[in-house]
Protein backbone atom coordinates (compact mmCIF):
# COMPACT_ATOMS: atom_id res chain seq x y z
CA UNK A 1 0.00 0.00 0.00
CA UNK A 2 1.54 3.54 -1.01
CA UNK A 3 0.88 5.76 1.61
CA UNK A 4 2.12 9.73 1.18
CA UNK A 5 0.56 13.08 1.54
CA UNK A 6 -1.32 16.06 -0.36
CA UNK A 7 1.59 18.69 -0.84
CA UNK A 8 -0.31 21.38 -2.63
CA UNK A 9 -4.49 21.74 -3.59
CA UNK A 10 -4.77 23.06 -6.92
CA UNK A 11 -8.48 23.21 -6.61
CA UNK A 12 -11.31 21.60 -5.08
CA UNK A 13 -11.01 18.87 -7.77
CA UNK A 14 -7.60 18.75 -8.76
CA UNK A 15 -4.31 17.89 -5.87
CA UNK A 16 -0.82 17.12 -6.06
CA UNK A 17 0.47 13.94 -3.93
CA UNK A 18 4.10 13.98 -2.62
CA UNK A 19 5.14 11.17 -3.77
CA UNK A 20 5.55 9.62 -7.81
CA UNK A 21 6.48 6.84 -9.80
CA UNK A 22 9.91 6.55 -7.81
CA UNK A 23 7.40 5.25 -4.86
CA UNK A 24 5.21 3.21 -7.28
CA UNK A 25 2.32 5.39 -7.99
CA UNK A 26 0.89 5.26 -11.60
CA UNK A 27 -1.88 7.21 -13.81
CA UNK A 28 -5.07 5.68 -13.33
CA UNK A 29 -4.50 4.80 -9.20
CA UNK A 30 -6.92 5.86 -6.58
CA UNK A 31 -6.17 7.59 -3.40
CA UNK A 32 -8.05 8.16 -0.38
CA UNK A 33 -7.25 11.67 1.28
CA UNK A 34 -7.87 11.12 4.61
CA UNK A 35 -6.65 12.44 8.33
CA UNK A 36 -6.38 10.18 11.29
CA UNK A 37 -8.42 10.53 14.38
CA UNK A 38 -7.37 9.88 18.05
CA UNK A 39 -6.02 6.90 19.59
CA UNK A 40 -9.07 4.53 19.95
CA UNK A 41 -9.00 2.25 22.73
CA UNK A 42 -11.23 -0.70 23.30
CA UNK A 43 -14.02 -0.05 25.64
CA UNK A 44 -13.44 -3.11 27.53
CA UNK A 45 -9.83 -4.45 26.89
CA UNK A 46 -8.36 -0.37 27.37
CA UNK A 47 -6.08 -1.77 24.81
CA UNK A 48 -5.09 0.36 21.99
CA UNK A 49 -7.25 -0.44 18.82
CA UNK A 50 -4.94 2.59 16.55
CA UNK A 51 -6.08 5.96 14.75
CA UNK A 52 -9.05 5.67 12.21
CA UNK A 53 -8.97 7.53 9.17
CA UNK A 54 -11.20 10.07 8.36
CA UNK A 55 -11.70 9.85 4.86
CA UNK A 56 -12.24 13.18 3.32
CA UNK A 57 -12.56 12.34 -0.24
CA UNK A 58 -11.06 10.12 -3.37
CA UNK A 59 -9.19 10.96 -5.78
CA UNK A 60 -7.54 9.31 -9.54
CA UNK A 61 -4.38 9.91 -10.54
CA UNK A 62 -4.18 11.78 -13.74
CA UNK A 63 -0.03 12.73 -14.44
CA UNK A 64 2.67 11.41 -12.61
CA UNK A 65 5.78 12.43 -12.72
CA UNK A 66 9.19 10.65 -10.80
CA UNK A 67 8.47 12.27 -7.20
CA UNK A 68 4.67 13.80 -7.50
CA UNK A 69 1.46 13.23 -8.98
CA UNK A 70 -1.24 14.89 -9.82
CA UNK A 71 -4.72 13.79 -8.87
CA UNK A 72 -8.58 14.75 -9.89
CA UNK A 73 -11.65 14.17 -8.22
CA UNK A 74 -13.45 11.20 -9.66
CA UNK A 75 -16.36 12.38 -12.03
CA UNK A 76 -19.73 12.18 -11.17
CA UNK A 77 -22.80 12.19 -12.97
CA UNK A 78 -25.08 15.25 -12.77
CA UNK A 79 -28.31 15.52 -15.08
CA UNK A 80 -28.90 19.16 -16.68
CA UNK A 81 -32.89 19.54 -17.39
CA UNK A 82 -34.08 21.21 -20.40
CA UNK A 83 -34.60 24.63 -20.80
CA UNK A 84 -38.69 23.49 -20.39
CA UNK A 85 -38.24 20.98 -17.94
CA UNK A 86 -36.54 23.42 -16.07
CA UNK A 87 -39.11 25.51 -16.08
CA UNK A 88 -41.58 23.52 -15.15
CA UNK A 89 -43.63 23.07 -18.23
CA UNK A 90 -44.11 19.27 -18.54
CA UNK A 91 -46.19 19.48 -21.66
CA UNK A 92 -43.07 21.11 -23.94
CA UNK A 93 -40.28 18.44 -21.87
CA UNK A 94 -40.17 16.45 -25.19
CA UNK A 95 -39.35 19.61 -27.58
CA UNK A 96 -35.95 20.63 -25.09
CA UNK A 97 -34.24 16.94 -23.23
CA UNK A 98 -32.29 17.59 -20.93
CA UNK A 99 -28.52 15.45 -21.16
CA UNK A 100 -26.16 13.69 -18.36
CA UNK A 101 -23.07 15.23 -18.19
CA UNK A 102 -19.50 13.97 -16.40
CA UNK A 103 -17.88 16.42 -13.50
CA UNK A 104 -15.25 16.10 -11.30
CA UNK A 105 -16.67 16.07 -7.68
CA UNK A 106 -15.81 19.20 -5.69
CA UNK A 107 -14.18 18.56 -1.77
CA UNK A 108 -14.15 20.79 0.57
CA UNK A 109 -10.58 22.33 1.34
CA UNK A 110 -9.56 24.83 3.41
CA UNK A 111 -10.12 28.30 2.48
CA UNK A 112 -13.13 27.81 0.50
CA UNK A 113 -16.20 28.75 2.17
CA UNK A 114 -18.59 27.35 -0.45
CA UNK A 115 -19.31 23.36 1.01
CA UNK A 116 -18.93 21.85 4.30
CA UNK A 117 -19.93 18.39 3.91
CA UNK A 118 -19.33 16.77 7.18
CA UNK A 119 -17.76 18.89 10.33
CA UNK A 120 -14.16 19.76 9.72
CA UNK A 121 -13.31 17.40 7.12
CA UNK A 122 -11.30 19.62 4.61
CA UNK A 123 -8.90 18.88 2.19
CA UNK A 124 -5.68 20.72 3.63
CA UNK A 125 -2.23 20.36 2.68
CA UNK A 126 -0.53 17.70 4.39
CA UNK A 127 -3.05 15.22 4.95
CA UNK A 128 -2.56 12.04 4.61
CA UNK A 129 -3.17 9.89 0.91
CA UNK A 130 -3.18 5.96 0.52
CA UNK A 131 -4.06 4.29 -2.51
CA UNK A 132 -7.25 1.98 -2.60
CA UNK A 133 -6.84 -1.60 -1.93
CA UNK B 1 -72.43 45.28 12.37
CA UNK B 2 -73.18 43.92 15.90
CA UNK B 3 -76.74 43.43 16.44
CA UNK B 4 -78.14 46.66 18.92
CA UNK B 5 -80.63 45.78 21.95
CA UNK B 6 -83.87 47.62 22.45
CA UNK B 7 -82.67 49.19 25.49
CA UNK B 8 -79.19 50.22 23.45
CA UNK B 9 -81.41 51.74 21.11
CA UNK B 10 -83.58 53.44 23.15
CA UNK B 11 -80.57 54.93 25.19
CA UNK B 12 -78.76 55.92 21.85
CA UNK B 13 -82.22 57.66 20.70
CA UNK B 14 -83.33 58.61 23.64
CA UNK B 15 -81.79 62.49 23.90
CA UNK B 16 -82.97 63.01 20.35
CA UNK B 17 -86.14 61.83 21.53
CA UNK B 18 -87.05 63.32 23.83
CA UNK B 19 -85.81 66.66 22.88
CA UNK B 20 -88.15 66.09 20.27
CA UNK B 21 -91.08 65.27 22.60
CA UNK B 22 -90.21 68.09 24.36
CA UNK B 23 -90.63 70.73 22.05
CA UNK B 24 -93.65 69.72 20.17
CA UNK B 25 -95.28 68.96 23.58
CA UNK B 26 -94.04 72.56 24.52
CA UNK B 27 -95.25 74.33 21.32
CA UNK B 28 -98.62 72.19 21.67
CA UNK B 29 -98.98 73.14 25.52
CA UNK B 30 -98.29 76.97 24.62
CA UNK B 31 -100.44 76.81 21.77
CA UNK B 32 -103.43 75.42 23.97
CA UNK B 33 -102.69 78.00 26.89
CA UNK B 34 -102.95 80.69 24.08
CA UNK B 35 -106.32 79.21 22.77
CA UNK B 36 -104.98 78.63 19.32
CA UNK B 37 -106.79 74.89 18.80
CA UNK B 38 -106.82 75.08 15.33
CA UNK B 39 -102.41 75.41 15.00
CA UNK B 40 -102.36 72.42 17.59
CA UNK B 41 -103.79 70.00 15.30
CA UNK B 42 -101.19 71.94 12.24
CA UNK B 43 -98.29 71.44 14.35
CA UNK B 44 -99.56 67.54 15.17
CA UNK B 45 -99.87 67.10 11.15
CA UNK B 46 -96.64 69.07 10.46
CA UNK B 47 -94.25 67.26 13.07
CA UNK B 48 -95.78 63.63 11.84
CA UNK B 49 -95.23 64.42 8.24
CA UNK B 50 -91.37 65.34 9.30
CA UNK B 51 -91.35 62.30 10.96
CA UNK B 52 -92.56 59.77 8.42
CA UNK B 53 -90.10 61.79 5.80
CA UNK B 54 -86.98 61.46 7.84
CA UNK B 55 -87.88 57.87 8.63
CA UNK B 56 -88.21 57.09 5.33
CA UNK B 57 -85.26 58.55 4.08
CA UNK B 58 -83.29 56.69 7.28
CA UNK B 59 -84.67 53.53 5.39
CA UNK B 60 -83.45 54.13 2.07
CA UNK B 61 -80.48 55.32 3.02
CA UNK B 62 -79.68 51.52 5.12
CA UNK B 63 -81.18 49.91 2.26
CA UNK B 64 -78.58 51.44 0.08
CA UNK B 65 -76.05 50.49 2.42
CA UNK B 66 -77.05 47.16 2.76
CA UNK B 67 -76.75 47.03 -1.48
CA UNK B 68 -73.76 48.13 -1.94
CA UNK B 69 -72.01 46.18 1.09
CA UNK B 70 -74.02 42.90 -0.93
CA UNK B 71 -72.34 43.99 -4.45
CA UNK B 72 -69.08 44.18 -2.78
CA UNK B 73 -69.45 40.40 -0.98
CA UNK B 74 -70.15 39.30 -4.38
CA UNK B 75 -67.74 40.35 -6.13
CA UNK B 76 -65.16 39.77 -3.08
CA UNK B 77 -66.40 36.28 -3.79
CA UNK B 78 -66.19 36.16 -7.29
CA UNK B 79 -62.42 36.84 -7.05
CA UNK B 80 -61.92 34.15 -4.76
CA UNK B 81 -63.81 31.93 -6.58
CA UNK B 82 -61.42 32.59 -9.28
CA UNK B 83 -58.21 32.39 -8.01
CA UNK B 84 -59.53 29.11 -6.60
CA UNK B 85 -59.98 27.92 -9.97
CA UNK B 86 -56.62 29.05 -11.28
CA UNK B 87 -55.17 27.61 -8.48
CA UNK B 88 -56.70 23.78 -9.24
CA UNK B 89 -55.79 24.25 -13.03
CA UNK B 90 -52.18 24.94 -11.93
CA UNK B 91 -51.62 22.18 -9.77
CA UNK B 92 -53.33 19.71 -12.43
CA UNK B 93 -51.05 20.86 -15.32
CA UNK B 94 -47.93 20.50 -12.63
CA UNK B 95 -49.73 16.72 -11.63
CA UNK B 96 -49.68 15.75 -15.31
CA UNK B 97 -46.05 17.34 -15.90
CA UNK B 98 -44.57 15.32 -13.25
CA UNK B 99 -44.51 11.63 -14.63
CA UNK B 100 -43.62 12.95 -17.98
CA UNK B 101 -40.77 14.92 -16.37
CA UNK B 102 -39.61 11.50 -14.53
CA UNK B 103 -39.55 9.66 -17.65
CA UNK B 104 -37.71 11.48 -19.79
CA UNK B 105 -35.14 11.88 -16.88
CA UNK B 106 -35.54 7.94 -16.67
CA UNK B 107 -35.16 7.17 -20.49
CA UNK B 108 -31.81 9.59 -20.52
CA UNK B 109 -30.45 7.42 -17.49
CA UNK B 110 -31.36 3.81 -18.21
CA UNK B 111 -29.83 4.42 -22.28
CA UNK B 112 -27.31 5.94 -20.63
CA UNK B 113 -25.99 3.33 -17.83
CA UNK B 114 -27.93 0.27 -18.52
CA UNK B 115 -24.85 -1.93 -20.48
CA UNK B 116 -21.39 -0.76 -19.27
CA UNK B 117 -22.83 -0.12 -15.74
CA UNK B 118 -24.29 -3.46 -15.56
CA UNK B 119 -21.19 -5.38 -16.87
CA UNK B 120 -19.13 -3.28 -14.36
CA UNK B 121 -21.34 -4.09 -11.01
CA UNK B 122 -21.52 -7.56 -11.96
CA UNK B 123 -17.63 -8.34 -13.05
CA UNK B 124 -17.29 -6.23 -9.05
CA UNK B 125 -19.63 -9.05 -7.88
CA UNK B 126 -17.80 -11.97 -9.14
CA UNK B 127 -14.74 -10.32 -7.52
CA UNK B 128 -16.62 -9.94 -4.36
CA UNK B 129 -17.98 -13.38 -4.01
CA UNK B 130 -14.39 -15.45 -4.51
CA UNK B 131 -13.17 -13.20 -2.38
CA UNK B 132 -15.17 -13.89 0.61
CA UNK B 133 -15.68 -17.40 -0.29
CA UNK B 134 -11.90 -17.26 0.88
CA UNK B 135 -12.64 -15.07 3.45
CA UNK B 136 -15.54 -17.96 4.39
CA UNK B 137 -12.52 -20.74 4.00
CA UNK B 138 -10.50 -18.64 6.70
CA UNK B 139 -12.71 -17.45 9.27
CA UNK B 140 -14.31 -20.49 9.71
CA UNK B 141 -16.51 -18.50 12.87
CA UNK B 142 -18.87 -15.44 12.71
CA UNK B 143 -16.44 -12.00 12.43
CA UNK B 144 -17.32 -10.94 16.31
CA UNK B 145 -17.91 -7.33 16.53
CA UNK B 146 -15.71 -5.22 19.19
CA UNK B 147 -16.58 -2.10 19.61
CA UNK B 148 -18.42 1.06 18.09
CA UNK B 149 -16.82 4.31 17.54
CA UNK B 150 -18.11 7.29 16.58
CA UNK B 151 -15.87 10.32 14.62
CA UNK B 152 -16.59 13.10 12.53
CA UNK B 153 -20.43 12.59 12.54
CA UNK B 154 -19.82 8.81 11.18
CA UNK B 155 -20.14 5.65 13.11
CA UNK B 156 -17.65 3.04 12.72
CA UNK B 157 -17.46 -0.28 13.81
CA UNK B 158 -14.55 -2.42 14.56
CA UNK B 159 -13.82 -6.12 14.64
CA UNK B 160 -10.79 -8.51 14.91
CA UNK B 161 -9.70 -10.73 12.35
CA UNK B 162 -6.99 -12.61 11.07
CA UNK B 163 -4.27 -10.80 8.82
CA UNK B 164 -4.28 -13.56 6.46
CA UNK B 165 -8.31 -13.13 6.16
CA UNK B 166 -7.37 -9.16 6.18
CA UNK B 167 -5.84 -10.17 2.93
CA UNK B 168 -9.56 -10.69 1.30
CA UNK B 169 -11.08 -7.39 1.97
CA UNK B 170 -11.03 -4.27 0.23
CA UNK B 171 -11.87 -1.10 0.62
CA UNK B 172 -15.95 -0.80 0.46
CA UNK B 173 -16.52 -4.20 0.49
CA UNK B 174 -20.59 -4.44 2.04
CA UNK B 175 -21.38 -6.65 4.90
CA UNK B 176 -23.71 -6.73 7.13
CA UNK B 177 -24.14 -6.76 10.96
CA UNK B 178 -26.13 -9.11 12.69
CA UNK B 179 -27.16 -8.63 16.24
CA UNK B 180 -28.06 -11.66 18.65
CA UNK B 181 -30.44 -11.33 21.62
CA UNK B 182 -31.03 -13.63 24.79
CA UNK B 183 -33.34 -15.37 23.21
CA UNK B 184 -30.93 -16.34 20.55
CA UNK B 185 -32.77 -14.34 18.23
CA UNK B 186 -30.57 -12.80 15.16
CA UNK B 187 -31.55 -9.82 13.49
CA UNK B 188 -30.08 -7.27 10.54
CA UNK B 189 -29.19 -4.29 12.56
CA UNK B 190 -26.99 -2.29 9.73
CA UNK B 191 -25.36 -2.05 6.60
CA UNK B 192 -21.64 -1.68 6.69
CA UNK B 193 -19.01 -0.97 3.94
CA UNK B 194 -14.88 -1.78 4.75
CA UNK B 195 -13.70 1.46 5.81
CA UNK B 196 -9.84 0.61 6.98
CA UNK B 197 -7.85 -3.07 7.66
CA UNK B 198 -4.67 -3.35 9.94
CA UNK B 199 -3.50 -6.33 9.17
CA UNK B 200 -0.41 -5.66 11.20
CA UNK B 201 -2.66 -5.13 14.38
CA UNK B 202 -5.58 -7.42 13.02
CA UNK B 203 -8.16 -4.79 13.18
CA UNK B 204 -11.02 -4.28 10.76
CA UNK B 205 -12.85 -1.15 10.60
CA UNK B 206 -16.42 -1.06 9.21
CA UNK B 207 -18.32 2.26 8.10
CA UNK B 208 -21.87 2.41 8.82
CA UNK B 209 -24.08 3.42 6.38
CA UNK B 210 -27.59 2.68 7.07
CA UNK B 211 -29.09 1.30 10.12
CA UNK B 212 -32.05 -1.31 9.73
CA UNK B 213 -32.27 -2.46 13.81
CA UNK B 214 -34.34 -0.55 16.24
CA UNK B 215 -31.49 -0.63 18.89
CA UNK B 216 -28.74 1.03 16.59
CA UNK B 217 -30.34 4.32 17.00
CA UNK B 218 -29.25 3.99 20.46
CA UNK B 219 -26.14 3.04 19.68
CA UNK B 220 -25.40 5.69 17.17
CA UNK B 221 -26.29 8.17 19.89
CA UNK B 222 -24.27 6.66 22.98
CA UNK B 223 -21.18 6.75 20.30
CA UNK B 224 -21.17 9.96 20.25
CA UNK B 225 -20.37 10.46 23.92
CA UNK B 226 -17.90 7.24 24.68
CA UNK B 227 -16.71 4.09 22.91
CA UNK B 228 -19.45 0.63 22.95
CA UNK B 229 -18.94 -2.27 23.23
CA UNK B 230 -19.77 -4.34 20.30
CA UNK B 231 -20.92 -7.42 22.50
CA UNK B 232 -23.58 -9.38 20.50
CA UNK B 233 -22.97 -8.33 17.02
CA UNK B 234 -21.34 -10.61 14.61
CA UNK B 235 -20.91 -9.28 10.90
CA UNK B 236 -20.91 -11.64 8.11
CA UNK B 237 -20.73 -10.27 4.08
CA UNK B 238 -23.65 -9.13 2.37
CA UNK B 239 -23.97 -11.81 -0.17
CA UNK B 240 -25.07 -15.74 0.80
CA UNK B 241 -21.52 -17.31 0.24
CA UNK B 242 -23.44 -20.97 0.51
CA UNK B 243 -25.00 -20.34 -2.55
CA UNK B 244 -21.49 -20.21 -4.21
CA UNK B 245 -20.08 -23.16 -2.53
CA UNK B 246 -19.11 -24.42 -5.65
CA UNK B 247 -15.28 -25.75 -5.85
CA UNK B 248 -15.70 -24.84 -9.52
CA UNK B 249 -16.44 -20.96 -8.87
CA UNK B 250 -12.92 -19.88 -9.85
CA UNK B 251 -13.55 -21.10 -13.11
CA UNK B 252 -16.91 -20.26 -13.46
CA UNK B 253 -16.00 -16.87 -12.36
CA UNK B 254 -13.30 -16.64 -15.31
CA UNK B 255 -15.73 -17.57 -17.69
CA UNK B 256 -18.58 -14.97 -16.45
CA UNK B 257 -16.09 -12.32 -16.64
CA UNK B 258 -15.38 -13.46 -20.27
CA UNK B 259 -18.66 -13.59 -21.03
CA UNK B 260 -19.16 -9.94 -20.19
CA UNK B 261 -16.47 -8.50 -22.10
CA UNK B 262 -17.48 -10.32 -25.31
CA UNK B 263 -21.02 -8.94 -24.82
CA UNK B 264 -19.43 -5.55 -24.11
CA UNK B 265 -17.34 -5.61 -27.32
CA UNK B 266 -20.18 -6.99 -29.08
CA UNK B 267 -23.03 -4.35 -27.76
CA UNK B 268 -20.61 -1.49 -28.28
Amino acid sequence: MIRTKIAKILSPSRFVLAAGAEQGIKEGMEFIIYELSDDIEDPETKESLGQLELHKGRVKVIHVQDKLATATTLSRKFYRPGIFESAGLGVFSSLSKGDWYEAPEQLPVEGATAVAVKQDLKVRVGDLARNLN
Amino acid sequence: MPEEGFFGGLNRHFLTAAAWIFTVGGGVAGLLVSGAYAWVAFLCMLVGIGSLTLFAYEQWRLRKQAEQQHASNVQLLENNERLAAEKAELAESKLNAIPADLLLQLEASIRRWSLQDLAAYIGDHIDYVSRMLNLASKATKPIALRSFAKRAGQLYAEAKLSAQAIGDLRDDDPFVLEFKNNAGLVTASAFLRVHQTEAGKEIVWFRVETHSGDEMQHVDALADMQQVPGKGYTVRPACDVKKYSSPDFAKIALMLRALIEEVLSLRG
